[in-house]
């Protein structure tokens, strides 16, 4: 006979944390937040990166301290005015402006050809700045002239420089890759609900849907706030952010679904409670080892993968907050909306 | 006898990515063999190199599908001729090539661009007047509708050369198509010439050119580059014409190789092209392998401090997922990206959650005052279904991820599901050997 103390899941320190009971605090402030990431991405919108636009990105590191003006004045003042059409001139914080420089990347430098011998040790004090070049899909349809060229001859009126990465896509490119990303997260989601509907109950799905819903917009909120790029790692980390909420989400909604055949007396909501508190330290551990993961690539990751990392990161905080203070208080809900009279340990729901 | 088999598995699995410093070829026989070769393809955003994709733009519709595979092959040709190692030309739905070129320096990257993208290789072009010079922007300024303006291939005897720059008519006034040959000959000093020879059509046309434009000089231009521009001092009716003066016998042998190969029978339309420096490339594998190796350590500190001597047995387990991962990607060749090391980087961590999942409930199992035996077991048993429907749930995703995406994300979705797989395997088997054999007839665990 399984003894009482055991029963209740307690906590060595013998604390029973009662979610049911605080859930409205939890559902109004993601409430709030919310609608303020809605109102966000309405006002502002998304900033979609090439990828998802077209156009071209010149993605250039010079010798010395350059300022971003200095590289726009040249372009608009440039002959290759017209061929680029609208510009956007970008400056790439590098380690350093973003606080993550912990291997000493500013004593640094880089060897134009790809020094092979690994570890750089020179560490003459020089100083780059790294540019991304932007400029619409429409213009660099033509065949037969290649405008880089043009923009280097161009680049060696100011000093010397290197080149990083140059994209070009089409503007129908753009379009394919839009369309494809939607599809991808709907069918994303219509396999999720489908396969926890078999597995656990519609109503679960649906919690698990809007937890996860809940954390794609947040996420997106965030970015859009930031004026972060949108491009494609961002999509991938979105949808990887989404199977990793349902991973943390699931991990919740087993132990419900087994308290469900285990205590079927409880009344529901105390089931629900007992199931959270049962499930909180696999939950809290398995985001900790997630986030030691995805922090040590925030933070070692450099530049280009930076944003990427940064998604990663809020994705796994917040989606273990969902897991806990979504899921649950919407699974109780539906379930008193449902059962109007069945027993409950909170009155106020 | 689990354990055997488990061990076994394990040996197999990891042994390959433990050839990386070729240690073990002794003991592998044959076996080795096939993994002798195999070393992890790096994709383009850690090599650097081009990535290109082009619409085939036939007239007419119906012929798009010889067109493309006729291109594909002419194509295949020139860079093969051009002399590129492991280059991938690959269709792409229904009307689109893409060609990728890892590991190809900046010089070769502008050359193998013009290569590839016309449709006329060679053509000859009518220079304005007065349109060459050094100063490109001088040039720009005059450029009409009809002109583009083109920079002259460089010259391998005046590697200094201050390259001048040409303002030509942009609609050739006749194209490769016209030749019968192209063939390397040697001028008077032994130097490389291409002579061309045209068919009989071309040269008719060729001599009604070269008489109205006598006085003026005509461009031969190769691909986006100008070789020459003689002065035209008399009709040319011979239907020959020499090309000489800039280039080294393997280039001449490259060029004639080429336009032997053929023009494209539709035009290419270019939808993207993403060119990465190799500097790129090597900081971001030397970031992104510094951030795994950290990770990495993190996560198994954390495990060891956490769950003390279980710990230890999952971070074995990790040991063995790494191997494990690395190994099958070499195994089905598949391409490390950087969003694949990230993905790596974001197994380590996922990995251990599997683990956590089960010594929570071994925890719990021995909270209820169960034995160590029965704990790991009922443990065993009753997280198998909890970190499966988890599992699933990501795996999902990394296969909508692979269907929907390209290179980079692709590269993410293989690593993630990978090491979804692997780091299942590991934890529900390998930690289970583990713990029936250190805890297996114990009365105490450290957990």
């Amino acid at each position: 006979m399984a003894d009482k103390e055991s029963d209740k899941g307690k906590r060595p320190e013998g604390v029973l944390y009662d979610f049911i009971a605080k859930m409205n605090i939890g559902l109004t402030l993601s409430g709030i937040v919310i609608i303020c990431c809605i109102i966000a991405l309405s006002v502002k919108g998304l900033n979609y990166g090439i990828d998802f636009k077209g156009g071209s990105i010149f993605h250039y590191r010079f010798d010395g301290d350059i300022s971003e003006d200095k590289i726009r004045n040249l372009l608009k003042n440039s002959p290759l005015k017209k061929e680029l059409g609208e510009v956007v001139v970008q400056r790439v914080l590098s380690e350093v402006d973003l606080g993550i420089d912990l291997i000493g990347e500013k004593d640094k430098v880089e060897k134009a050809d790809g020094d092979k011998g690994g570890k750089d040790r020179s560490t003459a004090k020089k100083k780059t700045s790294t540019f991304i070049i932007h400029t619409e899909a429409s213009k660099e349809v033509s065949e037969s002239e290649d405008v880089e060229p043009k923009l280097q001859a161009l680049f060696q009126t100011i000093g010397k420089f290197q080149k990083l990465q140059r994209q070009f896509i089409g503007p129908t490119v753009g379009k394919t890759l839009q369309t494809n990303a939607l599809w991808a997260l709907i069918i994303a989601i219509i396999g999720i609900l489908l396969y926890i509907s078999v597995r656990f109950e519609f109503t679960y799905a649906v919690a698990a849907v809007v937890a996860l819903v809940h954390d794609s917009l947040i996420v997106l909120g965030l970015f859009c706030l930031m004026e972060k790029e949108i491009n494609i790692g961002i999509m991938a980390a979105l949808l990887t952010i989404i199977g990793y909420s349902l991973n943390d989400s699931i991990v919740v909604l087993d132990r419900i679904r087994e308290n469900n055949r285990l205590k079927g007396r409880m009344p529901f909501d105390a089931r629900v409670n007992l199931s959270l508190n049962q499930s909180l330290s696999r939950t809290i551990n398995t985001s900790v080892t997630t986030l030691l993961a995805v922090l040590s690539l925030l933070v070692l990751g450099g530049v280009v993968i930076y944003d990427f990392a940064l998604a990663m990161t809020i994705g796994v905080v917040v989606g273990t907050y969902s897991s806990i203070f979504i899921v649950s208080p919407i699974l109780v809900k539906w379930y008193y909306r449902d059962h109007p009279n069945a027993p409950r340990v909170n009155e106020s729901i | 006898m689990l354990i055997v088999v488990v061990a076994l598995v394990c040996a197999v699995a990891s042994a390959p990515s433990l050839r990386f410093p070729q240690l073990f070829t002794p003991f592998m026989g044959s076996y080795a063999d096939t993994y002798r070769d195999k070393k992890l393809t790096l994709g383009l955003d850690l090599q650097g190199g081009l990535d290109m994709v082009f619409r085939v733009k036939s007239k007419n519709p119906d012929n798009v599908k010889n067109d493309l595979v006729k291109a594909m092959e002419i194509l295949r040709n020139r860079i093969d001729l051009f002399g590129v190692a492991n280059s991938s030309i690959q269709q792409q739905g229904n009307d689109q090539i893409r060609i990728q070129i890892p590991g190809i320096g900046e010089k070769d990257q502008r050359r193998i661009k013009d290569i590839i993208k016309t449709t006329d290789l060679l053509t000859f072009k009518l220079l304005r007047p007065g349109g060459v010079s050094t100063n490109v922007f001088a040039l720009m300024g005059r450029k009409g509708e009809d002109d583009e303006v083109l920079q002259q291939v460089p010259d391998p005897k005046k590697p200094n050369q201050d390259l001048p720059w040409y303002l030509l008519k942009k609609e050739p006034e006749i194209g490769g198509d016209a030749l019968r040959h192209a063939r390397i000959s040697f001028g008077q000093m032994g130097e490389p010439e291409i002579s061309l020879e045209f068919n009989r059509k071309g040269a008719e046309k060729f001599a009604e050119i070269t008489k109205r434009l006598v006085g003026k000089r005509l461009a031969i231009v190769l691909g986006q580059k100008v070789y020459m521009a003689p002065s035209i001092k008399e009709p040319i009716t011979q239907g020959r014409a020499v090309i000489t003066g800039k280039f080294d016998i393997e280039e001449a042998k490259k060029i004639s190789a080429i336009l032997k190969a053929g023009a494209l029978p539709a035009p290419l339309q270019k939808l993207s092209e993403i060119t990465v420096g190799p500097t790129l490339g090597h900081d971001s594998i030397r970031k992104g392998v510094n951030a795994a190796l950290i990770g990495l350590i993190l996560v198994l500190v954390f495990m060891l401090v956490w769950y003390k001597g279980s710990g230890i047995m999952a971070d074995i387990a990790l040991f063995l997922d790494m191997l494990m991962m690395v190994s099958l990607l070499l195994f089905f060749g598949a391409t490390l990206t950087l969003p694949g090391i990230a993905g790596i980087i974001l197994t380590i961590g996922m990995a251990v959650d599997a683990n956590v999942i089960i010594f929570e409930r071994i925890r719990e199992e021995l909270r209820l005052g169960k034995t160590v035996r029965a704990s790991i077991d009922a443990g065993f048993d009753k997280a198998f279904v909890t970190i499966f429907d988890a599992n699933i749930t990501t795996l999902l995703t990394a296969i909508v991820l692979y269907i929907f995406g390209t290179g980079p994300v692709r590269g993410f979705a293989v690593t993630l599901s990978i090491g979804i797989a692997v780091s299942m395997f590991t934890a529900l088997f390998v930690v289970k050997v583990l713990m029936d054999i250190f805890y297996g007839s114990s009365k105490t665990i450290s957990i």
